[in-house]
């Protein structure tokens, strides 16, 4: 994808973000190619995005500040992930400080996400997290999500945010209630499998049409 | 006396309460489905992967209850069974809407029921059925997933699905949108109460529920 399409898409990501109320403290990554990636410079308000706010990064650069060595770590940890969106949206935020592994308590987690969102202590330890996963948290940060765009990666976002709140609030009406992780683990495998070649031609068709 | 909804008719329903589901955070993207009772053996279905804000009303899919057979190009919801089960076994629905809103999740990654005490502010017993059952799991798609959703229906027009969302239904497309609407009304109020009577707050936020947990 050319330079300019990817800079409108994390347009749109950042506009999808804030019409689902996901901006807080949020940064958007898109892959530019091996050796280089995108990414809102940090302290850019997601919900006041310019596109001048979209910074070019160097793979094999210093990184100067936490959010692009984060990008840089998964991009490299993960061949397959064109975007990456790390949030301190509430829930996961407040999960993070507890070191907890997300069992799969809802299934649409466990098709998008994977069969659980664990936590990484550090940096350095993130592409261990995210091994067959398109998510995981980060010690006291909040989320971190992968997709292959930035459609995907927000998506993702979405669902993990939301499993995050269920999963603390369920435990106040009794606990809850976990999926099998097997059956989790195949959600995710015939979802990945099934649906998501399909929907990355729909994806990138909107792209496209600029939707 | 009231005229027969003709098939362009339901189509347009179908959009249009799709529309509103989206305004009300009751889905979201291409997430839930919805259909409509249009005759003995058929019904109308939103397609599969199109979003709500798209949708029109040709893009419903005309499936039949028996043999799930479709027409048209466009594929129908994956949770077809789903509907087409609730058709046959219950002749006093006429529509069916199936989310994974906020609230209605949380009850369901509980396996929760909503009980028959609660303040029933919203008329939930007299829409739904008091107390709303949580059908048992199933993995989406099966048999087994339809069964328990049959038997959590029973004499009531909503349910809750184990972690996968909730189902509500009425003999029309507005009785169930209000079934919906008032499920995930209903669910909140629930859910908020129980935070507050933990935490000992007056007002339910995202910080009084995150304080309660972690302390």
């Amino acid at each position: 994808m050319l330079k300019n399409q990817l800079i409108q898409s994390i347009m749109r990501g950042a506009a999808r973000l804030y019409s689902l109320n996901l901006c807080h403290n949020t940064t958007i990554a898109a892959r530019l190619d091996d050796e280089s990636f995108l990414m809102t410079a940090p302290g850019a308000d997601i919900y006041s995005l310019n596109e001048k706010d979209i910074e070019t990064r160097s793979f094999d650069s210093g990184y100067d500040g936490k959010t692009p060595k984060i990008c840089a770590a998964v991009f490299s940890g993960k061949p397959e992930a064109g975007a990456v969106i790390i949030s301190s949206s509430p829930y996961l935020a407040g999960l993070s400080k507890l070191l907890i592994t997300l069992p799969p308590i809802l299934d649409d987690f466990a098709q998008i996400i994977g069969p659980t969102l664990r936590t990484a202590e550090s940096v350095e330890t993130l592409t261990r997290a995210l091994k067959n996963r398109n998510g995981c948290m980060l010690k006291n940060e909040g989320g971190i999500v992968c997709g292959r765009t930035v459609e995907e990666a927000s998506t993702a976002l979405l669902v993990a945010e939301k499993t995050a709140k269920t999963y603390i609030l369920s435990s106040f009406i009794g606990s809850p209630r976990p999926l099998p992780f097997w059956e989790a683990k195949l959600m995710n495998f015939i979802y990945e499998k099934k649906y998501s070649k399909a929907n990355i031609i729909k994806s990138e068709q909107n792209e496209k049409k600029g939707d | 006396m009231n005229t027969p909804l003709t098939e362009q008719s339901l189509r347009e329903a179908l959009v249009t309460a799709g529309k509103k589901l989206l305004k009300e955070n009751l889905v979201q993207g291409t997430w839930g489905n919805i259909s409509v009772r249009l005759d003995g053996e058929n019904m109308l279905v939103t397609p599969s992967g199109l979003d709500y804000l798209r949708l029109t009303p040709a893009d419903m899919v005309k499936v039949n209850i028996n043999t799930l057979e479709y027409e048209g190009k466009l594929k129908p919801t994956s949770e077809k069974k789903l509907h087409a089960s609730i058709y046959r076994d219950r002749t006093d629905i006429g529509a069916v809407i199936h989310t994974h809103s906020e609230y209605c999740s949380i009850m369901a990654a509980a396996r929760a029921e909503l009980p028959s005490d609660i303040p029933d502010i919203r008329g939930v017993n007299s829409l739904i059925g008091l107390p709303v059952r949580c059908a048992g799991y199933g993995l989406p798609g099966t048999k087994k997933m339809t069964n328990e959703t049959l038997k959590a229906l029973k004499d009531r027009n909503g349910c809750y699905l184990s972690n996968h969302g909730a189902i509500a239904a009425g003999e029309s497309l507005d009785a169930a949108l209000k079934a919906c609407e008032t499920l995930e009304s209903s669910s909140k109020d629930y859910v908020t109460s129980a935070v507050l009577k933990r935490s000992g707050k007056d007002e339910f936020s995202d910080e009084t529920t995150l304080s309660a947990y972690i302390k």
